[in-house]
């Protein structure tokens, strides 16, 4: 499925749409890290906790738990607190 | 033209003749939207749909002299055509109509209506005229505008563009507030500063790039960092905030104080070629807090200055910042509440996400102090 990256994750993913599979957030996320290694520690904490500057959306909906459920045709967008102006 | 046809009179002409005694009966066919931003001072407002029935009553004599204007000339010309043919024997067309006389510099007012708003001054009523004629604004929206008062938390990226259009639009009162000075490299996205004023402070500069545009807008420069000792002081005094501001600390200062003040906060970051923005309402709405209850780690959150940002991307954003603040005076449209956009310039793409108020939130949930 499609996953929308915020601008200060580009660095692992160059591009702001990548492709991931997972029927989960959680499987998402390792399949997302196998391609990017590191990206994953970016957004969950060591308690396998969404990291609290980073929040996570499905089909415009907010999760925050990685045993969500995902289906192959949702859209994923992550969003990182940005501090510019 | 009907103008081959009808007899006209050129506004000089009136204005002679409307100075003395005995002067025709000036009658205004337009629309009330367009009466309402000025028209020939002593013109009775009668539009043109409604001239047959009420005619009788305005110039009950059909031999009284009668001139007759809309706009341009046109409907002036059909009405000119339609009271010869109901009797009246010397009903002139104003040609040009009204847009002729302003041009020519003839006199001309705001009517008074009942029931309506104060009106606005005749420079106000052309300088806001294309906002006067949408029906969401009118005359009485323009007055709110002018009544509003409007805090932008930073003269930066966003608060250039978004103050700019604020201006524009006659918000009554702009506050203004940064402790920077003006830095050459702030020059490729910071409009409303110029190479002359690198090394001035921005909050001056601000102000005269501001009533240089706007002379009707109260700018109020604050040349001081956001601080929680003087945060709640300052926001009191405005009814929307505008959040430009360049780093986390102030944005959770800003979410905090204007919850605590019940004052909604039009927000927008930036990052290279990323922007958000939302609108954080302070009335049972997702507050900042809720969408990110702890700031980012400093290296997670690098400034514009440390990572870069392209020049136009802040123009967009603070763009929709200004509309979003100029939706909430006016109460109109669907503010970005419980909303957060997302805008990618190198893909352009808009994106939209739901926010949701967090009940454990401890800026704006059940527990809060700040409640």
């Amino acid at each position: 499925m499609k996953v929308l990256i915020p601008s200060p994750l580009l660095s692992y993913t160059s591009v702001r749409e990548v492709e991931a599979r997972g029927a989960t957030l959680g499987a998402l996320l390792s399949d997302l890290d196998r391609q990017f290694p590191g990206i994953r520690f970016r957004m969950i904490n060591e308690q396998d906790r969404i990291r609290p500057h980073m929040r996570v959306f499905v089909n415009g909906e907010q999760v925050m738990e990685l045993g969500q459920p995902l289906a192959p045709g949702d859209a994923v967008q992550i969003i990182q607190a940005l501090s510019g102006g | 033209m009907a103008g081959s046809r009808v007899r006209e009179i050129e506004g000089a002409v009136l204005a002679a003749r409307l100075a003395t005694a005995g002067g025709p009966i000036l009658i205004d066919v337009r629309n009330p939207d367009e009466q309402a931003t000025g028209s020939i001072a002593g013109a009775v407002l009668v539009p043109l749909p409604q001239l047959a029935t009420r005619i009788a009553a305005v110039a009950p004599d059909g031999a009284s002299p009668v001139v007759l204007f809309c706009a341009g000339g046109a409907r002036s010309a059909r009405a000119v055509e339609l009271l010869e043919g109901l009797g009246y024997r010397d009903a002139l067309s104003l040609r040009g109509g009204f847009a002729e006389w302003q041009r020519a510099g003839l006199p001309w007012s705001v009517p008074a209506i009942e029931g309506a708003p104060p009106a606005l001054r005749n420079d106000q009523a052309l300088r806001y005229e294309r906002h006067v004629r949408l029906p969401e604004v009118g005359v009485a929206g323009q007055r709110r505008l002018l009544e509003a008062r409007v805090l932008c938390i930073g003269a930066g990226g966003l608060g250039s563009p978004a103050s700019l259009y604020l201006a524009a639009a006659g918000i009554g009162q702009l506050g203004i507030v940064d402790d920077d000075r003006v830095e050459l490299s702030n020059l490729q996205r910071q409009v409303l500063h110029d190479t002359a004023r690198v090394g001035a402070a921005k909050v001056d500069s601000a102000a005269r790039t501001l009533a240089a545009l706007n002379p009707d807008v109260r700018v109020v420069g604050i040349a001081e960092r956001l601080a929680a000792a003087n945060a709640a002081t300052i926001l009191a005094g405005y009814d929307v905030i505008v959040d430009g501001s360049d780093n986390v600390a102030t944005r959770y200062l800003v979410n905090d104080t204007a919850l605590r003040l019940r004052k909604p906060v039009v927000h927008a970051a930036i990052h290279r070629f990323e922007g958000q923005l939302t609108v954080f309402a302070a009335t049972g709405a997702p507050c900042y807090r809720c969408l990110f209850p702890e700031p980012p780690p400093p290296e997670a959150s690098p400034s514009c200055e440390e990572a870069g940002v392209l020049g136009v991307l802040p123009g967009v954003l603070g763009i929709l910042q200004a509309t979003e603040a100029i939706k909430l005076v006016l109460r109109i449209g669907e503010p970005m509440a419980g909303r957060l956009l997302t805008y990618d310039a190198l893909s352009l793409r808009f994106s939209e996400v739901r926010l949701k108020a967090d009940p454990e939130c401890r800026a704006c949930g059940a527990g809060s102090v700040l409640r």
